[in-house]
């Protein structure tokens, strides 16, 4: 190695750069190349939209259903880049806003169903004692309809965002819980498990080291699907007003209040509904990418 | 380390074993009934000793293994009867804390799939310096540095680089080398092989079993090695004990029994096993029958069906297994015959 100036070339043909390995990565799996864009783009968008629009609450009668008008489309005091709807409020601004909690209700309920459901998964699958009593658990709860769970929900309290996420969540741990529990019950039994006894391990150290890391490729996937599912419910449960507050902007409400209108002004519902679309078909494709990616018998060959 | 003083007066042994075991019975627990896998099972290991154990499929060799090691399928199959006194401590009696203490410390075991033994997601080292991190204590990086130590001596080259790869790329007596190092990392007074080389090519198989060997001789641990290839007795072993359904019916020293075995059984087997050069048209011999239905008690010695010298007390009443020879027994009315 240390002999300069022969060796040094060679190496750097070895070591092709970040760019150019990142080049083949995106070349052998696109869709999550593609996937993962979409949805940092969302993500920087909806962190940025203070700074790119207007203030998505603020009403203006005089300008209400407003076409769409794409001219001067970067300049942030526009208010009608994707029209405006019938209190003349700035749809851009509130499709952006309204990203704000798509993901947010996303991603939390994704993080939080597949934590929970890999605890309850990894101990139902390794102790089958606990086994039968945690899995008819589970069969009830995965009875539960989110939405009425919500709607329960909100007519018991007073509603909320954080609410939302616990009734979204609920009826998706059991779905995470099958998952897991149907990995660990298969590695249980490898032989790789019994070595792991035989040098002495205890239960504990064999579930989290050994048992652990092969449930995670489907569990990542899994994620990618709650979270996908877990937009889609936010926005029913919005558009049937047992979701956020109606004042504060989110797709399914946007969609909600525009229900009179579309027929006369349907950029309303166009760009939310486009944007909710986008952001599940971006989570999908990243999702559908890493099954693909994390499947043992086609990583090999990557 | 050692806590060897307690150890029993063991009676017949040369030299206290190291490991007995006594009328070990386990059954399994199926739908269908109780099968009594093993059936009173007595052997010893002296310290150093190589014990080859050996039986056709489903004679219970297995079993008696993992019933030594506890790692029976729980629920499935429980030892029953008997003991197995581990430098004179009965490991059956142990509480599973204490178990684990022993299990990859004192007693290490082979296993015989070698391709899924070990986990796909850790690197070797890992798993080689598992043993070591619960058993002495020691840190990750002192542990990876022992593991990779444990690689050189299974003459794994490269070792030190080795030890971050993968399972999938190592080859299957690679693999098999990395499960004897991972068994030995701990230097285990007892090594129980349950059939090491079953799964590997005949070529890979040699220098495996010539590296066990080697390996025994530099840690002194005993060895009870599970075979069902007579040929790999005969290369490793001291002493051998032969099993059929579940009980052990012939014991000798390897040439006492390779000279003249004293059980049909045994005499079968050896018969069974091809040999070029000899009898060129010959037909192979072979044990007419099958292994009897271990669910149903079976009365008189369990080979009578399949025994050519069977008579009215074979079916009758089952043979001891005595003394025939200094050091040689067998379970078998017609053994004081041959003898």
């Amino acid at each position: 190695m240390s002999e300069g100036s022969l060796a040094a070339p060679a190496a750097v043909q070895h070591q092709p750069g970040a760019l150019r390995r990142f080049g083949t990565f995106a070349r052998r799996n696109p869709t999550i190349v593609i996937g993962a864009a979409m949805l940092a783009a969302m993500v920087a968008l909806a962190l940025l939209a203070p700074w790119l629009t207007n203030d998505p609450m603020s009403a203006a009668p005089v300008e209400r259903l407003r076409p769409p008008d794409f001219s001067d489309f970067f300049n942030p005091e526009k208010r009608d880049r994707f029209g405006t709807d019938n209190l003349g409020r700035d749809i851009f601004a509130r499709t952006l806003h309204g990203a704000r909690v798509s993901l947010l209700v996303g991603l939390t309920v994704a993080a939080l169903a597949t934590t929970i459901g890999l605890a309850i998964g990894l101990v139902a699958g390794y102790y089958r004692r606990v086994d039968a009593v945690v899995m008819r658990v589970m069969d009830g709860l995965m009875s539960i309809p989110s939405i009425l769970l919500a709607i329960a929900l909100v007519a018991l309290t007073r509603g909320g965002l954080l609410l939302l996420i616990v009734a979204i969540t609920v009826p998706e741990v059991p779905r995470v819980v099958r998952l897991v529990r149907s990995v660990v019950l298969a590695v249980r039994e490898r032989p790789f498990v019994d070595a792991a006894v035989s040098v002495g391990s205890r239960s504990r150290k064999i579930i989290v080291r050994h048992v652990l890391p092969l449930t995670l490729a489907p569990l990542i996937v899994q994620a990618t699907y709650v979270c996908a599912s877990a937009i889609l419910i936010e926005a029913g449960l919005s558009f049937l007003g047992a979701g956020v507050p109606p004042e504060i902007p989110t797709w399914g409400n946007m969609i909600a209040q525009s229900r009179l209108f579309f027929s006369r002004a349907p950029w309303l519902i166009l760009f939310p509904g486009a944007a909710l679309a986008l952001v599940v078909l971006a989570v999908n494709l990243l999702g559908d990418g890493l099954r693909d990616r994390l499947d043992p018998r086609l990583a090999r060959r990557m | 380390m050692s806590e060897v003083a307690t150890a029993p007066a063991a009676s017949g042994a040369t030299a206290a074993p190291i490991l007995a075991v006594e009328d070990l019975r386990t059954h399994f627990f199926t739908r269908d009934g109780v099968t009594r896998a093993v059936d009173g099972v007595s052997f010893t290991v002296a310290p150093g000793e190589t014990l080859g154990v050996v039986g056709e499929s489903g004679c219970g060799k297995s079993v008696t293994a993992l019933s030594v090691m506890r790692l029976l399928p729980p629920r499935l199959a429980r030892v029953v009867g008997g003991s197995v006194r581990f430098e004179g401590q009965d490991l059956l009696a142990l509480d599973e804390r204490a178990m684990r203490r022993i299990r990859g410390n004192r007693i290490a075991m082979v296993f015989q799939e070698p391709m899924t033994s070990l986990n796909p997601v850790l690197t070797v080292g890992d798993q080689i310096a598992e043993a070591v991190m619960i058993h002495q204590g020691k840190g990750r990086s002192d542990a990876m540095r022992h593991a990779a130590e444990m690689l050189r001596l299974v003459r794994i080259s490269d070792a030190e680089r080795r030890v971050a790869d993968y399972p999938h790329q190592f080859s299957g007596g690679m693999r098999q080398r990395v499960m004897i190092a991972m068994a030995l990392s701990c230097s285990p007074r007892v090594l129980v092989a349950d059939e090491p080389t079953t799964a590997l090519d005949v070529t890979v198989q040699a220098q495996i079993l010539k590296l066990m060997l080697e390996l025994k001789q530099a840690t002194g641990a005993a060895v009870m090695l599970i075979t069902h290839d007579l040929g790999v007795i005969a290369e490793t072993c001291q002493r051998v004990i032969v099993m059929y359904a579940g009980r052990v019916v012939e014991q000798a020293e390897v040439v006492e029994l390779f000279d003249s075995p004293l059980h049909p059984y045994t005499r079968g087997l050896m018969a069974s096993i091809p040999r070029i050069g000899r009898g060129r048209r010959r037909r192979l011999a072979e044990i007419p029958g099958i292994v009897p239905d271990l669910r149903t008690p079976i009365a008189g010695c369990a080979f009578a069906p399949r025994c050519p010298l069977a008579g009215p007390r074979c079916w009758a009443e089952a043979p001891p297994l005595d003394e025939h020879r200094p050091g040689h027994l067998a379970a078998c009315w017609h053994a004081g015959d041959a003898a």
